[in-house]
């Protein structure tokens, strides 16, 4: 290397050219490797939120599943209480009837034979 | 160290400076975007997990409220039918019952009150009277002679009342046609029944389910 004060060489110039270079290297060595891990990180991200959405499908699949049978539970519950309401109802009706049909009969044939 | 030599190696520690600084710039960024990234996915997933279940159980529920909505009209119509069935039952007995009174010497008198209830509200005239092949014997002569006056009295008008040569398919009672207007009444007791039935349903459906 040349001293201050004093003609650097071509050598020399050649030298801390290189020197410069190296360095300059060495920094873009820096910078592309934090570029690479900047998309490995970006990537890395992405990979992993593809993978949250891919099991947000599946557990949307599930949930559907699941749905569907506890809606279907209800449904079967609610249709065995209608057949139950109806089998008590009819019953009621039977009994009620039976109760009274001697007496509806009895005023049908009433009508039927009066006349003025 | 000279000073040149100095000089150079600062120049040397200034690039790779910069070029850490650009480094750290460079990840920085890239960890905030990967932060997003995540964070976006993340969100969306939550939201898209509430928003589903809830589409998904209205969506069923809508199909199921149609579903129970169908079965009980079903039950309704079963029901309906059941109490219709027996209604039918009790018209159906209510006719057997006045087969025995039309057996009985009582129905000619009954016969009488019939014809004569559809004259008057024929308002008299000329009128054939429709009525079976059994009761065609009892309302010969006599009853339709004391018929016709009673119809005239009440009704302040001629009336000869005539029997209808063709039988009529009834358990009893008659039918009167006016020769003029054609106007009827049917008087039998399907007849009576089927006015009954359409005049007193509600009274009825009452009288017996309450």
């Amino acid at each position: 290397m040349s001293e201050p004060g004093e003609t650097p060489t071509f050598q020399d110039m050649l030298k801390e050219l290189r020197y410069l270079k190296e360095a300059e290297v060495q920094a873009r060595k820096i910078i592309d490797d934090a570029d690479r891990r900047a998309k490995d990180m970006v990537s890395d991200a992405e990979s992993k939120a593809a993978m949250l959405l891919s099991e947000n499908v599946e557990k949307r699949r599930q949930l559907e599943i699941q749905i569907r049978e506890e809606v279907e539970k209800e449904f079967r519950e609610t249709l065995a209480k209608l057949e139950e309401d109806y089998v008590r109802e009819r019953g009621s009706v039977k009994q009620r009837s039976e109760g009274h049909m001697e007496e509806a009969v009895r005023y049908l044939v009433r009508s039927l034979l009066a006349t003025r | 160290m000279t000073k040149n030599t100095e000089s150079l190696e600062a120049m040397r520690q200034k690039i790779i400076q910069d070029a850490e600084a650009e480094a750290l710039r460079i990840i920085t960024q890239a960890a905030k975007r990967a932060d997003e990234v995540l964070e976006a996915a993340k969100q969306e997933s939550s939201y898209e997990e509430d928003v589903d279940r809830r589409r998904i159980k209205d969506g069923h529920q809508a199909t199921d409220q149609e579903r129970v909505s169908e079965a009980m009209s079903e039950y309704t119509a079963l029901m309906s039918s059941y109490k219709s069935e027996i209604m039918d039952n009790i018209y159906q007995e209510t006719l057997r019952r006045v087969k025995v009174h039309v057996d009985s010497v009582e129905y000619s008198f009954t016969l009488e009150g019939l014809i004569v209830e559809a004259g008057i509200a024929l308002g008299g005239g000329e009128l054939t009277v429709w009525v079976n092949q059994e009761d065609a014997g009892k309302a010969g002569g006599q009853l339709l002679a004391r018929a016709s006056a009673e119809v005239s009295k009440v009704a302040g008008k001629e009336t000869r009342l005539t029997l209808n040569k063709e039988p009529l398919e009834t358990v009893g009672g008659a039918r009167l046609v006016q020769a003029e207007s054609k106007a009827t009444v049917d008087n039998t007791f399907e007849g009576r029944l089927k006015r009954l039935k359409e005049q007193k349903e509600s009274e009825l459906e009452n009288m017996v389910f309450g």
